[in-house]
């Protein structure tokens, strides 16, 4: 279970760090940005299946936190935050590109070609390979959840209302996605933790 | 053996969304429950492995965190000329400005209207002269009038004529008092 007080310290910092922001001291958004921007970034690759649109959404989102930091709930996670807004601008970009969520082959195609993996011992390497590729050929919706979840943190009562659903669906998404990602991992020789 | 309270309750424990209730007794429930624990436990588990936030993450180019640090970095601040005040107070008051400023200006432009047209109306009231049309119809009631005392007048000679043929005797019969004699 995730540990309550770590939580709660983490906010804390944030705090500080986003006072100094506001406040006008570079060195309050640079510790921020350094912070939140790998876990940002690679939310955006894993929705989006390509990088140079995620490039484009990240700015997009940083520059969006930036006009609406006067109206940032101070009691609320930073991160939490930063991913909505994240979300949103994916979303958008969705919408008005009327471009449908790839299909489970489209995303396995783009995986290869597209996902920079960063350089570690060979064993770790390959279960993170398989892993993103197992959650890539998630259904969108399920997928969606499942990022929100595990890389932003958001309770499952925001998740449901940022995707504009009931709580039970949005449990229920999360409930298949976690089992077909299991089922990707046998598949793939990964059995178990 | 499969739980459904895994389904309503587990990932919301997992989470540390259920209130503090419902937190208890699903507490006690996997306890008992064998299939809900294992659940957990694998769940757990992977949030801590397979699905830590490090296994997707991903560094942005360098041209990125330059770009965003250069634009972010100094938040907007209020100047001296605006006030810092939430947006949608600002918004109302501006609406309100509008509203105001519009109601006003056609009032006042309508009741300059409205006062031209009775000074208009008025000044053509106390004026003497008339319009060619009112003259020639003014001419013409003259003529009439004319015409009509002429026609009282033959109707007046007329009845003159009458009375006096109604006094005049009997044609042929002349008074005459010889005769008798």
């Amino acid at each position: 279970m995730i540990d309550q007080a770590d939580k709660e310290a983490d906010k804390k910092e944030d705090r500080v760090f986003f006072d100094l922001w506001m406040k006008g001291d570079p060195k309050g958004f640079s510790t921020i940005y350094d912070k939140y921007k790998k876990r940002l970034f690679g939310f955006l690759i894993k929705m989006t299946c390509d990088k140079g649109l995620a490039e484009d959404l990240m700015q997009e989102t940083f520059f969006a936190a930036l006009r609406n930091a006067h109206q940032f709930d101070r009691n609320r996670s930073l991160l939490s935050w930063f991913f909505g807004i994240a979300h949103k601008k994916a979303i958008d970009h969705f919408r008005h590109a009327k471009v449908e969520f790839e299909h489970q082959k489209e995303a396995e195609k783009s995986v290869g070609s597209k996902i920079d993996v960063p350089d570690k011992d060979t064993e770790n390497k390959r279960i993170r390979e398989l892993v993103n590729e197992a959650v890539l050929t998630l259904d969108p919706l399920q997928r969606e959840v499942f990022l929100l979840r595990e890389m932003g943190g958001i309770a499952f009562k925001d998740i449901a209302k940022t995707m504009g659903c009931p709580i039970n669906t949005a449990l229920g998404r999360m409930r298949l996605a976690l089992r077909n990602i299991r089922k990707e991992l046998e598949k793939r020789g990964v059995h178990g933790v | 053996m499969v739980c459904n309270q895994w389904d309503e309750k587990g990932l919301l424990f997992s989470a540390n969304e259920l209130n503090d209730t419902d937190f208890a007794e699903y507490k006690a429930h996997i306890e008992t429950c064998e299939f809900c624990k294992k659940e957990l436990d694998v769940y757990n588990k992977e949030k801590i492995t397979l699905f830590a936030p490090a296994m997707f993450e991903e560094a942005p180019p360098a041209s990125v965190d330059e770009e965003i640090i250069r634009v972010c970095s100094n938040p907007v601040k209020p100047t001296a000329t605006t006030f810092f005040i939430p947006a949608f107070i600002k918004n109302t008051i501006y609406a309100i400005l509008v509203l105001t400023v519009g109601f006003g200006g056609g009032t006042y432009f309508m009741g300059v209207r409205i006062a031209s047209k009775a000074k208009k109306q008025d000044s053509n009231i106390v004026k003497n002269e008339t319009t060619p049309v009112e003259s020639e119809i003014a001419g013409k009631t003259v003529d009439i009038a004319s015409n009509q005392d002429q026609i009282n007048d033959s109707l007046r000679s007329n009845d003159t004529l009458i009375k006096r043929e109604n006094e005049i005797p009997i044609k042929g019969a002349i008074p005459v008092e010889l005769k008798n004699e």
